[in-house]
């Protein structure tokens, strides 16, 4: 794509667009494309259906998206929230708010403040989620950082080489979890990581070298190289040293 | 086909790699995701992996971790394609394909300035099969036939090369791979080669030789 040579594409109220390159896409009110989407720069606030591929740097959402296909990024930042029926490719994840990918994501960042379903893979330099999560598929991180709130989440299953799972704390989340009386807890079929520390995790094995098992898990068989911490208020059926 | 299989767990000992390197791998796609196979055992589900495959990969990653970045390396594993091209010159000159097996390619496929990377992957196939002595020459032929018109179908994922031979009739086969393939009692499978193994092969012949 040559830079500068393209046009903008500016949609205010709401309109139509057959898709096509561009630098600059602003969808402010309500806007279609139908077609492939190739730009620099993409911004949608209120409202905007994507319904081909989406291929940009930079893509912003105040407000609430959806898009057909795959979307391929640097950077992306929603604001409000979006469904996505493709896989996402990005650098820089953040959300703040919900959304739905319905096939992978892939990304360097991952930074998630709400709800989150991804229903293939998810891999990430860094993954770190305040909220609740669904991943269908496997969470592969470095670094896997996650604060647990409002509902039950649920992860198939989850490899890196730091993994934190905690029950959320702060902020307007514990006011709002008050008035809750269930209690958010991560659901797993394996854990394996070098550094694994959980609380309120339900999981059938965890592996790592050094485990941490905190309050409120439940977890059938722990296998550890160096290291296992248990809680009193933890449930480990079974430990195994290797 | 059990023993041919590796538990992660029993990986991991043999090869002193923690879960955090075989995760990063397998995220950089160091490691193909078809090598990830999971089996129900008493545990639940467990990952197993195919044994040499695995076992060779990761030897070769440790070794050449300390000098190339994890998407060079990613890049070298990869079924797709160098970006490379050289010419014939280069090609002689940094033994990546013998003489004899250039000129022979050469003469059927026409003579050029450039060769482009998968020219050489059939040059370099070529010699692998002739240099073992299990194909002849005219099969050469059928061989680079088979390679120009069909490989590129191919082109980003894993494939085999199946040579077969019948009342001395002979012919080539190319297979996605993992897949299975059964022939009759005649049929004598004279040579199989895995084509992504010959491009990793050829992807180090070549950055070495630039080194």
């Amino acid at each position: 794509m040559k830079k500068g040579r393209a046009r903008h594409l500016v949609m205010n109220g709401s309109g139509i667009s057959s898709g096509g390159n561009f630098d600059k896409v602003r969808i402010r009110g309500d806007g279609t494309v139908n077609g492939e989407l190739h730009c620099l720069e993409l911004k949608v606030f209120g409202s905007a259906d994507l319904n081909g591929k989406v291929s940009t740097s930079s893509f912003e959402i105040f407000g609430q998206g959806y898009i057909g296909e795959d979307i391929v990024t640097e950077k992306m930042k929603i604001f409000g929230e979006a469904d996505i029926r493709g896989n996402v490719s990005v650098k820089q994840f953040k959300l703040i708010g919900s959304t739905e990918i319905h096939g992978k994501l892939v990304g360097g960042d991952i930074r998630v403040n709400g709800e989150t379903t991804v229903e293939g893979d998810c891999e990430a330099d860094l993954f770190r989620l305040k909220g609740v999560v669904h991943i269908g598929g496997m969470l592969n991180a470095e670094k896997v950082e996650i604060h647990l709130h409002f509902g039950d989440s649920r992860i198939s299953e989850i490899g890196g080489e730091s993994i934190q799972v905690r029950r959320g704390k702060f902020g307007v989340f514990k006011l709002l979890n008050l008035f809750q009386n269930h209690a958010a807890e991560l659901l797993v079929d394996n854990i394996e990581g070098d550094e694994v520390y959980l609380e309120y995790t339900r999981a059938k094995v965890v592996r790592g070298n050094r485990v941490t098992i905190g309050p409120g898990c439940d977890i059938e068989l722990v296998e550890y190289k160096n290291e296992f911490v248990q809680n009193e208020k933890a449930k480990v059926a079974e430990s195994r040293k290797l | 086909m059990s023993d041919d299989l590796i538990s992660k767990k029993e990986l991991l000992e043999l090869t002193g790699i923690s879960y955090g390197q075989l995760y990063r791998w397998k995220r950089k796609n160091l490691i193909p995701e078809e090598w990830f196979i999971r089996k129900s055992t008493f545990t639940g589900q467990e990952t197993f992996f195919p044994r040499e495959k695995i076992l060779a990969r990761i030897e070769k990653i440790k070794d050449m971790k300390d000098d190339l970045s994890l998407d060079q390396l990613a890049d070298m594993f990869s079924p797709n394609p160098m970006e490379t091209t050289l010419n014939k010159e280069e090609v002689l000159k940094r033994n990546i394909v013998s003489k004899i097996a250039l000129e022979f390619y050469v003469s059927h496929e026409g003579e050029r300035d450039l060769f482009t990377f998968e020219h050489i992957l059939h040059a370099y196939i070529l010699e692998k099969l002739l240099q073992t002595g299990e194909m002849s020459l005219e099969e050469g032929t059928i061989l680079l036939e088979v390679l120009g018109t069909h490989y590129e179908k191919f082109r980003g994922k894993s494939c085999d090369l199946i040579l077969l031979r019948k009342m001395g009739i002979s012919t080539f086969i190319l297979l996605s791979n993992p897949s299975e393939i059964y022939f009759d009692t005649g049929a004598k499978v004279v040579a199989r080669l895995n084509v992504t193994s010959c491009i990793e092969e050829l992807k180090i012949k070549i950055s070495e030789s630039e080194g």
